[in-house]
């Protein structure tokens, strides 16, 4: 799965602006938001290169943002890593007309400060 | 001249340096624009500056009814901004205003971007009488508060003087007028406490405003002249108003 | 609250309100009026053609060309643009940073309004999101000045407008800490190092005027330093 992060939420070098990382509140709500979005990258049913360019075209027809970096990570992992507390984490496809890979994580609000550090580590060690 | 005369502090406690011009005769619109053309490549950000004065009174009308009446009149003039919005020239038409946020880089810069901003504001002003020359600086003492206390007289010694029996003071307000016979003006210094911006610290506000009114004409020699001597006089009220233990632990001070 | 002690026998005792002390009035305040025998106006001009006009005080008349309507229930100011509503936000940071200019390293200023003026940029800016909060930029410059880190952060604005900086360890480089700040003079630490190759990570709620010790007991206190 694939989650697009706008310039303000990426981690960078005071000094050099390299992008070191992605910021925790990457993987927070915005204000009104039920859950979080991501690309589904298996729905384009293509080469894993290929998903990857089809699912960030589909996310920017949502929010384009030409700033943005993508992170990517393993299903498994991602719900794994948004575990924590009672309510169980739910990963559903929730296509939209301008996504069809669309889907919609459900977990705790707000999300789990340690939750939103995990998924910003695990989406950055894979992003474009 | 100040014995601190060669010295500098490393943190000075400037939070806002002005000086300030009137004339006797305001200039028109386009005379204004024109300044406001002419000084944009100093400053690049702009945005419109409007003075209002409105008067309004009640009066007893003549069937027992109460009468509201108002009068006022607008004045819209510039104000120019540089892109780390700490040096600002407002124009309006009998005034121009210069400006200094901190942080406080010295008087020769300051007073360079002022001769510059004069120079390009009374090429438009075909009128030049000066009414009104002002220096004010606005500085701000943060007090290290230790605990519940703050030793606010070790480093300030201009404050009310209350009784003990009235209890502590939750705040005050004192403004002090002088004569300053040494340019033919007067200054007023005004103190009270502020919210503090850092923290564990009490902040004080000491604003010292040096005027005078101008009743002959002046060339911009002179003018640059007083404005120098008022300088002068500004430094040598803060320096009263202030103690070493300030000067040393609070503002950075090294003697040279 | 602080409190003043004298060692004079005035006895200057000063104790810092939670309010801001108010100056002397030196301008007349004006409220709406609805005097008896005056309709409601919508527009000051309206008022004053409908009052006996003339008082003790003379100036130039009063024109609706040059002033805005000052008496209106309904009056709403005109819609900002997105390109003015982040210039104000640029700008009040800016001002803001001034004040406090005088304990700033040297450089961090001008750094601090480049890094700003990147993360307010109107290009690609989601209108769903707030701009920089004066409140959570106060926190930030009270934690900065407090704190008083060596190494210059990264900065990052979350969705509701809270300033971030992000340190990494400079031993570990897979070991950070960022801090959200908030609103109402509190910060919120999200970090995470490596512990026997596990990653771990960790958060803690503090008040900015705890921040030192919180970093102290997060042991990540050097990460912020360049040394």
């Amino acid at each position: 799965m694939m989650r697009q992060v706008p310039y303000k939420l990426l981690e960078r070098d005071a000094d050099t602006d390299q992008v070191l990382g992605f910021l925790p509140g990457a993987f927070s709500h915005r204000p009104n938001e039920e859950y979080l979005s991501f690309g589904w990258l298996e729905y384009f049913g293509g080469t894993f290169s290929d998903n990857l360019s089809e699912c960030k075209a589909a996310i920017q027809r949502v929010r384009k943002d030409k700033k943005a970096l993508h992170g990517v990570a393993q299903v498994g992992r991602a719900k794994a890593l948004a575990q924590h507390g009672e309510k169980l984490v739910r990963l559903v496809y929730y296509p939209n007309d301008k996504n069809q890979s669309h889907s919609a994580m459900f977990m705790e609000q707000p999300a789990p400060e340690s939750a939103c550090e995990d998924l910003a580590h695990e989406f950055f060690k894979q992003h474009c | 001249m100040s014995a601190l005369s060669k010295s500098t502090y490393s943190r000075p406690p400037v939070l806002e340096a002005v000086i300030g011009i009137t004339f006797s005769q305001p200039i028109t619109d386009s005379a204004l624009s024109a300044i406001d053309r002419r000084l944009s490549k100093h400053y690049l950000m702009h945005s419109d500056n409007e003075h209002v004065n409105l008067l309004m009174s009640t009066t007893l009308g003549a069937d027992n009814r109460r009468v509201v009446g108002a009068q006022g009149h607008a004045t819209r003039g510039h104000r120019r901004t540089n892109p780390g919005m700490d040096e600002i020239a407002v124009l309006m038409p009998d005034s121009l205003t210069v400006s200094q946020l901190a942080p406080y880089q010295g008087w020769d810069a300051y007073f360079f971007r002022f001769k510059r901003d004069f120079k390009a504001y009374i090429r438009s002003n075909i009128h030049r009488e000066i009414s009104r020359v002002g220096v004010r600086y606005i500085n701000r003492v943060d007090i290290p508060a230790a605990g519940n206390i703050v030793e606010h007289e070790r480093f300030v010694d201009i404050y009310p003087r209350v009784p003990e029996a009235l209890g502590p003071m939750v705040g005050f307000s004192l403004q002090a007028q002088f004569d300053l016979k040494s340019i033919g003006g007067h200054t007023t210094v005004n103190t009270f406490p502020v919210q503090p911006v850092t923290l564990r610290h009490a902040s004080f506000l000491v604003d010292i405003d040096v005027y005078k009114t101008i009743t002959t004409p002046m060339t911009d020699d002179s003018l640059y002249s007083l404005l120098t001597q008022m300088r002068v006089e500004k430094n040598r009220i803060f320096e009263a108003c202030v103690t070493q233990r300030a000067r040393e632990e609070l503002f950075g001070y090294a003697n040279h | 609250m602080p409190t003043t002690k004298s060692t004079k026998p005035s006895g200057l005792l000063y104790r810092p309100s939670t309010g801001r002390t108010e100056l002397p009035k030196q301008s007349m305040m004006w409220s709406a009026l609805r005097p008896s025998g005056v309709d409601a106006a919508s527009t000051l001009h309206d008022l004053v053609t409908k009052l006996t006009p003339g008082t003790a005080y003379t100036s130039a008349p009063l024109t609706t060309e040059t002033l805005r309507p000052v008496i209106s229930p309904t009056r709403q100011e005109p819609k900002k643009s997105l390109d003015e509503v982040l210039f104000d936000a640029r700008a009040m940071a800016k001002i803001s940073a001034s004040r406090v200019s005088m304990y700033l390293r040297e450089g961090w200023r001008d750094k601090l309004f480049y890094q700003l003026d990147n993360l307010l940029d109107p290009e690609e800016w989601d209108p769903e999101d707030k701009p920089l909060q004066a409140q959570s930029f106060d926190t930030f410059l009270k934690a900065i000045c407090d704190v008083n880190p060596s190494k210059r952060p990264g900065l990052g604005l979350s969705y509701g407008g809270n300033l971030i900086a992000a340190w990494r360890s400079s031993v570990n480089k897979d070991d950070r800490v960022s801090l959200e700040f908030l609103p109402g003079g509190k910060v919120k630490l999200i970090g995470s190092r490596f512990v026997n190759e596990e990653h771990v990570s960790f958060s803690a709620l503090t008040p900015v005027a705890a921040l030192k010790q919180t970093l102290a007991d997060m042991s990540c206190v050097s990460w912020l330093s360049c040394e």
